[in-house]
């Protein structure tokens, strides 16, 4: 796995903790009186929000530290400091004007809706209400800027001036490869926040580390619970090979943290205790055990959720991708809107099965909603994840209407019908056209040559409007091919269609006559199909050359001035062939635009005006049939005649030689002087045949010179 | 000279093609699109005919033959069969419309509509012509229904009432059609099916609408369409007892449905095809 997967991995994971505070959050008032006390209470959401709560910020801190040593590495301090002003401080400030307001108001607005005569008897106002200064769940913003100050000033100030030599950040390296191979790391991270929590006579058992949302003095338990997770961070990013060893832990670690959650939960209880909050039952024995385990759960949870993401979320994908940098919006912005639906939805008669995961759902609807349409495109994407992703792709596309009103004027050149101008289309990392420029006159047949897959169906899907180019303007009757007043004067046979199989070939002619102005009667778009003897027969049971026939009836039924014909005489026979082409010679000669694209040169040969040979996306010849041939001025010779290929091939003015039993085929710009030397050389030479290159010919020999 | 009366003729030529069609010409359009949307389902006999069939064959043995005597033996007394009448004749309504996503999902796969893109056809002429095809099969199919529960002779509503339901539930085939589109424009012809099943069968079954529930799922029927259809059929029609939560409320979740489901629909066919 290279270095690039495991930043994805990170990425993913911190964006799954960020994620997890809103479904942390959401879950508080089916167990809590903050913001709201629900009718319906829920011991599961309580264990729910206790076990998020146990491993989510000291995983996003570790993540944090871990980003924040890469980034000073790579970009120095300075640049480090600007970033980081830019994305943390600004959020945390603007953050803090625009969400505390609300966020507060909304807990106001669900407390006095649960407690209208005061809060009830046991609970401390204090504890539960906000004090000091709220800095809300922005919090962690501020203790990150706490510990990149702290970091960042032992960084530059001891190890730079102590130092110097390196001898003990190599001890320190030394010191965590070695407590994460040996599956100690957990252990020796977990020591000062047991310590702390031991030792802490307020600490609110059943909620761990109590969140520091009440001040700006920092409060000691969160300080060092999170700075340890940090600072952990910051050293793995040092030897980011060790990553590899979480990665391989990851199901003994998770299997350690569910067991030691387990002993936690059932020590302490699966809700918090509203009287008594901070006493472990069972005495000082077991608030030791319960101190112990739930710090070492941390941990655990922390190594076994990176190691699950580096396992499983390594490979890139546009999905997480796209969740994981809508993440940091969708944090920030969550907490007015969870706590603003809980205290609306709080009486309403719901189970908490169905209210729970909808104000989750609803949540989540507008924030990625806001987050793809207000801060993605917008300088807020910008600000928060250092890059914005513009909603439309910049690009003049077909969409840039030229005025209606002037369709088809191109200046003062001549009238154009349909038109591609340096029209590029990708399908994924395929190129499908290649700065393509096409242009069709009023009453020209335009065949379109070219092998299979050389773009010539995608371009008649940009002129219809049915694809988007990548680039390139594409234009139809002089606008956007999307406009459906565009198409009204277009009729289109395409490729591939099946029809509906149990209305009559009638009946398709009819539906797709009605949506032109003035089109044909039914009787006479059957009759130059020449499909009147199975008009009425089910298209369902046609053959597969009579389903053509119907498809090219209802294609001319609307009296076109335009028409697509994508291959359209496959599978038909000689006789349903002819018809086709002297509908498709009446139609050019009343004035219509014709595309036609084919596999059969003759058609292109008996039918065009105008032909243009694609390959791989490009256009490599256009001309008339006749400037086609000329283009590749070759004849073929062929002969029964004993001479090697090898000695005709070195002959002056020879492109190929090739022996087909006691024939020779040579191509050769110069027949005369190959004849007279061939005559010369075997006297027994016979059956000589000269032949101009046809179509084919020029066709073959193109599309091989452009792969 | 000559050639620039040429150009100017083809020129005006072209305005004249980009011209709207006429309101009249555009109406006919939207309703051949519906006709022949409505003809083909009709002759294709495994859409029409289980749609057709299946609600009145159902009602006539769970409704009427099996559980003739539910009024005695449930406690709920004769309104019971009008309960009963009114869950049947929703699911009525409930099939035609999730399972035209597997016409859609035919037709996309069948590049039918990737052909009606490139044509002028009217913006929405096959949504709307399908949402009228669903309809009108559900009327169908509901029709028979009334006609059985009338003949069987078990329900006590009015006529009124029975008209009601009738027309409300017309009107509900639109959010089911709604979700058929959905799976439609979503998965794929082969697919299809599965999906619509997924979706149906369990919405049949804990919608409540005619199987008692066990307790921990009777929460959970707020979540199906199905039953505030159910309830919004029989709180317009006035049957009091068993009318569980306001009919606007369950109107407007019908509404958010169609809404939701018919907006990702209708975006993902303009875009994707």
């Amino acid at each position: 796995m290279n270095s690039s997967h495991r930043l994805h991995a990170l990425d993913a994971a911190r964006g799954f903790a960020l994620l997890l505070g809103i479904v942390l959050h959401a879950t508080m008032s089916f167990f809590t009186i903050i913001p709201a006390q629900d009718v319906s209470q829920s011991t599961t959401l309580a264990v729910t929000f206790y076990v998020i709560h146990l491993f989510r910020m000291s995983l996003f801190f570790l993540i944090a530290g871990f980003f924040a040593h890469l980034a000073f590495h790579r970009r120095g301090l300075r640049a480090f400091i600007k970033d980081r002003a830019q994305r943390i401080v600004v959020p945390m400030t603007a953050g803090w004007l625009l969400l505390a307001p609300p966020t507060i108001a909304a807990v106001i607005w669900g407390m006095s809706k649960s407690f209208p005569d005061g809060l009830p008897q046991g609970i401390d106002a204090a504890t539960s209400a906000p004090q000091g200064f709220p800095l809300v769940h922005l919090w962690f913003l501020y203790y990150l800027c706490l510990f990149y100050a702290l970091t960042l000033a032992w960084r530059v100030g001891v190890v730079a001036l102590f130092d110097r030599s390196g001898k003990l950040c190599a001890h320190v390296d030394t010191l965590v490869t070695f407590a994460l191979t040996h599956r100690l790391a957990p252990v020796l991270l977990a020591a000062p926040t047991f310590l702390i929590l031991q030792s802490d006579a307020a600490w609110p058992v059943w909620f761990g580390i109590h969140t520091p949302d009440t001040g700006f003095l920092p409060q000691l338990p969160a300080l060092v619970a999170f700075g340890t997770a940090f600072v952990f961070g910051w050293l793995l990013n040092r030897q980011a090979a060790l990553l590899g060893v979480l990665e391989r832990q990851w199901s003994f670690h998770l299997a350690m943290a569910i067991g030691l959650t387990a002993v936690c939960l059932v020590i302490v209880g699966p809700t918090p205790s509203a009287t008594t909050p901070t006493i472990v039952p069972g005495g000082e024995v077991m608030r030791f055990l319960y101190a112990g385990s739930y710090a070492l759960a941390t941990w655990h949870w922390v190594f076994g959720l990176i190691g699950a993401a580096l396992r499983f979320c390594a490979k890139e994908s546009a999905v997480r991708r796209y969740v994981a940098d809508g993440s940091y919006w969708m944090y920030l912005a969550h907490m007015p809107i969870v706590f603003g639906l809980q205290a609306a939805m709080m009486q309403v008669p719901l189970h908490w099965t169905l209210k729970f995961p909808l104000i989750v759902l609803i949540t989540l609807v507008i924030l990625l909603s806001s987050y793809h349409y207000l801060v993605r495109p917008s300088f807020i994407g910008e600000l928060l994840n250092g890059r914005k992703y513009p909603r439309h792709r910049q690009t003049t596309t077909g969409t840039v209407l030229a005025d209606a009103t002037n369709p088809a004027r191109n200046d003062s050149g001549p009238i154009v019908v349909a038109q591609l101008s340096d029209v590029s289309k990708r399908y994924g990392t395929s190129t499908a056209l290649d700065h393509v420029s096409l242009a069709v006159q009023p009453g020209e047949l335009l065949a379109v040559l070219g092998p299979n897959g050389a773009g010539k169906t995608t371009a008649i899907g940009l002129w219809l409007g049915t694809h988007e180019p990548d680039q390139g303007i594409v234009r139809l009757m002089g606008a956007s091919p999307r406009d459906v007043h565009s198409r009204l004067g277009v009729g289109v046979m395409l490729q591939e269609v099946h029809l509906a199989p149990e209305l009559s070939a009638r009946e398709h002619i009819e539906l797709t006559a009605s949506y032109y102005r003035d089109p044909l009667s039914i009787d006479d778009a059957i009759a130059l199909a020449g499909i009147a003897p199975i008009a009425h027969q089910r298209y369902g049971r046609l053959s597969g050359g009579q389903k053509r026939q119907v498809q090219f009836a209802a294609a001319i039924c609307g009296r076109p001035q335009l028409l697509f014909l994508d291959e359209p005489t496959v599978g038909l026979d000689i006789a349903a062939r002819e018809t086709m082409w002297r509908t498709i010679r009446r139609l050019r000669d009343q004035g219509c635009a014709i595309v036609l694209t084919t596999h059969y040169l003759e058609e292109a040969e008996t039918l065009s005006d105008r032909v243009v040979v694609m390959a791989k996306g490009r256009v490599i010849a256009q001309g008339s049939v006749t400037e086609m041939r000329a283009l590749v001025a070759r004849k073929r010779v062929s002969c029964a005649s004993v001479i090697a290929v090898d000695d005709i091939k070195s002959w002056t003015g020879v492109v190929d030689a090739i022996r087909e039993n006691d024939r020779v085929h040579v191509t050769t710009v110069d027949a005369e002087t190959l004849v007279r030397r061939l005559l010369a050389t075997d006297q027994g030479l016979s059956h000589l045949e000269v032949k101009q290159a046809s179509l084919a010919d020029a066709f073959t020999e193109l599309t091989r010179e452009a792969a | 000279m000559n050639s620039n009366i040429a150009t100017t003729s083809a020129y005006i030529d072209l305005i004249r093609t980009r011209t709207p069609l006429p309101l009249g010409r555009l109406l006919r359009a939207y309703r051949m699109e519906a006709k022949f949307e409505m003809l083909s389902a009709l002759r294709t006999a495994s859409f029409a005919l289980p749609f057709i069939i299946v609600p009145i064959a159902i009602y006539l043995l769970f409704g009427v033959v099996i559980n003739g005597d539910v009024d005695q033996t449930s406690g709920l007394g004769a309104g019971v069969h009008n309960y009963l009448f009114s869950g049947f004749s929703a699911m009525a309504v409930m099939m035609p419309g999730i399972f035209i996503g597997v016409i859609l999902a035919t037709e996309r796969d069948s590049g039918l509509l990737n052909l009606k893109r490139s044509l002028p056809q009217p913006p929405g002429a096959t949504i709307i012509a399908k949402v009228l095809m669903s309809m009108g099969v559900s009327a169908i199919a509901l029709t028979l229904v009334v006609v059985a529960a009338l003949i069987a002779g078990k329900i006590t509503l009015s006529s009124t009432q029975v008209a009601t339901i009738w027309l409300v539930l017309v009107i509900g085939a639109i959010p089911f059609t709604a979700i058929g589109l959905l799976i439609g424009s979503l998965v794929s012809a082969s697919a299809a099916p599965a999906y619509g099943n997924l979706i149906f069968l369990p919405m049949l079954w804990l919608s409540g609408l005619f199987i008692p529930l066990p307790a921990f799922l009777k929460h959970w029927v707020v979540i199906w369409p199905a039953f505030h259809l159910n309830q919004l059929a029989l709180g317009l029609a006035g049957v009091e007892q068993f009318t569980f939560i306001p009919p606007a409320l369950a109107g407007a979740v019908l509404v958010g449905v169609t809404v939701i489901c018919g907006g990702i629909a209708i975006r993902r066919l303009a875009r994707v095809g």
